[in-house]
């Protein structure tokens, strides 16, 4: 080794190696979503013990089976760097198809059903090919769902067929359904999403469409996919909603379009598109859905509760923009 | 070295009366060329002389007007658009960086490398592009899981460069390289091409436009000169120089006239009296650099020493309330006066894409513009056109700045923040992938900044322009390794500044 010179090209700058790992890099977006998700059950369980068994597992987690859904719709289509504010009166028209066409024309209601699917990732070529901006293609398409919805079910009313009020009762021995119903969820999208290489490419036709379509891909198929998938998982979405409430009503998850959106970004998404976490949207979608339930636990009056899970989501906004800062601050080597 | 003159082997790709226009514009006319395989050639010429406008031609991502072009034995119509011009074996590496900040480097590399299938596509993608950046960039640092927003321009460069030597589908028969090394630092552009010249002697060929003249004077074989959407010339590069292809570009005159000026009106000595608007010590070795008012300070040595870690602590000690001096890895920097930054990377960080080119300047100075919070529109405009004479920009302040070439938005954000009239005036390699007269225009307005009183540091990746600085200083491993006085800071002494004590600490270290 006594050769004193490099080739040029062999030396670089050293790399910046982050000083500690233990809050660095190799903690993903979803890491805090989820650590907030198990302080809701872990404050929860201490509050009401009941709420630990599988009874009380069940009432807990059912009904936000639908919510964790719509959060994974919307997580699609803010990965294709979009916003969807249609989710919720789609979902509305999932439920009044469900309950009002499935149980005496069945073939029509799956039909419709597929037909919607389809209706999404037609949206998603439109806005695509148009370049329009997403939110107000989706905001007015959540007019047309609504009025489709009101024109099939002016009032709320409907029967949902049996069979799907009973799947979605489905309890299974040890685990409650809806448990396994999210895990199987989470880890498909999950998969999808992080460890397919189409899933890769979904993600990186919202961080930087161009640079997609230069690299060959067509960035139009891309965003119908995103839409597709998304309006997939809303139909999931109204279709066990639909279930659990045994009739329709058209407004029945208006409530959903912020609600998801907010399940997102908790869930440590971002607007710049491609920047979305499956786990973490599914731990978002729960820390929203358990503030409501553990606010009641702990007997704060109605009237504070809406406010009171606003502020809970700017804090932990707040700790995720503080735990960025904290990373880069260590990867840069202690920078003031 | 060079790959010689093509006319004996076997033509590769043969351009035949390309012409495109673009409603009354005329951006290519007739343009004819031909490239042997195992070539690497150069398309140089100003910005808007059609070199971008005739390669979207060739490879088919644009419909010309009229023409052919044959690929290795196979004429189309140059009419007709090409879906995919990695079918036909050309890759191409754009100017404007199109990696996705949001995926991961193996995820990037799946993304350009069809190749790859099954369920370790992570892998298999990773394999093929890490062989050739080891290759490419010897030590280039990039690690598999790391997010492409991470990486530097320089690194997200690199990849860019090595994606388009990825096996693929197709082999690849030709390159097209727009500015391909634009980020990148001295020593990487040559092995860069060093690379590029082992792909030739197997048979790869390659079209390189670049502003940098002399990289295509010392890589290429052969250069054809556009101007005015013609090819006007072709040259031969070793004997080709800088000034001979400046005169063939057809701004000679102009750009002579603009030499003559810098050299006639020296500027006068920074005063010794000067006020210090910058303290830069080093912690360790206790030494100090102080940089004066009317100052132009430039910061040298390779891609990625420090010398942005020093830029944004000089930024963030102006504008910090609290005392004392802000730290980077090896240095205290303290700062008397106000400051104004211009980035490197103007697409995500610089320009407001849907205002027009006024509004991009006047933004940073809306404070001193309005009156209790409401903004003058004759103040607003007197600061437009005070500036729009010096800018040097054809058309208006009306027109969209997306309308402007990157160069010319680059002045328009010089402008910005020259306008705010700072002490210190930072900025984050201002001309890269900026064409030559667009680099005096730099230049100048510089030089007229640092006669008004300003302190202009200058992170420079390109080291030939840092003589137009009054000092140099040039980093390794964040360190002030030396302090050049401009006459000095000749490309060979920075270079040899940013290695000299490479060696010393290797051979110490073994």
């Amino acid at each position: 080794m006594t050769q004193s010179v490099q080739t040029r090209p062999g030396i670089r700058a050293p790399e910046p190696r982050p000083a500690r790992r233990l809050t660095g890099g190799s903690l993903g977006s979803w890491f805090l979503p989820v650590v907030a998700a198990v302080i809701m059950f872990v404050v929860i369980f201490a509050v009401a013990p009941a709420a630990s068994s599988y009874l009380g597992l069940s009432l807990l987690l059912s009904s936000l089976l639908p919510l964790v859904l719509a959060c994974l719709a919307q997580m699609f289509v803010i990965a294709a760097g979009d916003v969807d504010l249609g989710i919720g009166s789609f979902v509305g028209l999932v439920n009044v198809t469900v309950a009002t066409i499935l149980p005496t024309h069945t073939l029509t209601g799956i039909l419709l059903l597929v037909g919607l699917v389809v209706a999404y990732a037609l949206m998603g070529m439109l806005i695509a090919v148009r370049r329009l901006p997403s939110i107000i293609v989706t905001l007015g398409m959540s007019f047309v769902w609504l009025g489709l919805a009101i024109l099939i079910l002016p009032t709320p009313g409907g029967t949902v067929p049996e069979g799907i009020v009973s799947f979605v009762d489905w309890s299974p021995p040890l685990v409650p359904g809806t448990i396994v119903a999210i895990v199987v969820v989470t880890v498909v999208v999950a998969l999808f999403l992080n460890r397919t290489r189409y899933g890769a490419v979904l993600r990186g036709s919202g961080s930087n469409p161009e640079g997609i379509r230069r690299a060959g891909w067509s960035v139009v198929r891309t965003k119908m996919a995103l839409y597709g998938i998304a309006g997939l998982l809303g139909v999931l979405s109204g279709i066990v909603l639909s279930g659990q409430a045994a009739s329709g009503d058209p407004n029945i998850a208006t409530s959903y379009v912020l609600l998801s959106i907010a399940g997102v970004i908790v869930g440590g998404g971002s607007f710049r598109g491609g920047d979305v976490s499956p786990v973490g949207t599914v731990a978002g979608a729960l820390v929203i859905g358990l503030i409501a339930t553990l606010l009641q636990f702990l007997d704060v009056p109605s009237s504070y509760q809406v406010g009171t899970q606003g502020l809970v989501l700017v804090l932990i906004l707040v700790l995720r923009a503080g735990v960025t800062w904290w990373r880069r601050r260590i990867e840069t080597g202690g920078l003031a | 070295m060079t790959t010689g003159g093509g006319n004996m082997r076997e033509t590769l790709l043969s351009v035949e009366g390309v012409t495109k226009r673009f409603g009354s514009t005329l951006a290519v006319d007739d343009a004819a060329f031909r490239l042997a395989r195992g070539e690497l050639i150069g398309i140089a010429g100003h910005n808007g002389a059609g070199k971008s406008t005739v390669l979207n031609v060739v490879t088919g991502r644009l419909a010309g007007d009229a023409g052919t072009v044959t690929l290795d034995g196979t004429t189309r119509d140059a009419t007709a658009p090409v879906a995919s011009a990695d079918a036909l074996g050309i890759r191409i590496v754009f100017q404007e960086l199109s990696l996705c900040p949001a995926l991961r480097v193996d995820e990037t590399a799946a993304v350009f490398d069809r190749s790859v299938r099954g369920t370790s596509w992570r892998t298999a993608a990773w394999n093929h592009l890490q062989t050739v950046l080891d290759e490419m960039f010897p030590g280039h640092g990039i690690r598999r899981q790391q997010q492409i927003r991470d990486l530097s321009i320089a690194r997200r460069q690199m990849i860019e460069c090595a994606a388009a030597m990825l096996p693929g589908e197709v082999p690849a028969k030709l390159v097209i390289l727009d500015e391909p090394t634009s980020s990148l630092d001295a020593s990487s552009t040559e092995s860069f091409y060093a690379y590029l010249h082992r792909r030739a002697a197997e048979g790869l060929s390659a079209i390189v436009t670049t502003h940098r003249l002399h990289e295509m004077i010392d890589n290429l074989s052969r250069l054809y000169i556009m101007r005015d959407g013609r090819i006007v010339s072709e040259e031969v590069a070793a004997t080709s120089t800088k000034e001979s292809l400046v005169a063939a570009m057809g701004v000679g005159g102009h750009e002579a006239a603009r030499e003559r000026t810098v050299s006639d009106v020296e500027r006068p000595p920074v005063p010794d009296g000067a006020p210090v608007r910058v303290r830069i010590g080093d912690r360790a070795t206790g030494a100090e650099v102080e940089l004066r008012a009317g100052e132009i300070i430039g910061l040298g040595g390779l891609e990625g020493h420090g010398q942005v870690a020093v830029l944004e602590a000089l930024a963030k000690a102006a504008r910090s309330r609290l005392p004392g001096p802000k730290r980077t890895l090896r240095q205290d920097v303290t700062v008397d006066g106000t400051v104004a930054y211009v980035s490197g990377d103007r697409g995500d960080r610089g320009i407001f894409r849907y205002w027009d080119v006024g509004q991009n300047v006047t933004i940073a100075n809306l404070k001193r513009l309005s009156t209790a919070g409401f903004v003058s529109r004759g103040a607003e405009r007197r600061l437009v056109d005070g500036w729009w004479p010096r800018l040097g920009i054809k058309g208006g302040p009306e027109d969209p700045i997306v309308s402007l070439s990157g160069g010319t938005q680059q002045k328009a954000l010089m402008a910005r923040a020259m306008a705010e009239d700072p002490d210190l005036l930072l900025l984050e390699d201002p001309t890269r992938g900026v064409d030559q007269s667009t680099k005096e225009d730099v230049y100048a307005l510089l030089r007229r900044q640092a006669a008004e009183g300003q302190c202009v540091v200058w992170y420079s990746t390109e080291n030939e322009e840092l003589r137009h600085c009054d000092r140099v200083l040039v980093f390794r491993s964040h360190e002030i390794v030396a302090v050049l006085a401009g006459s000095e800071a000749t490309e060979d002494a920075i270079l040899s500044s940013s290695f000299a004590g490479v060696s010393s600490s290797v051979a110490g270290a073994s």
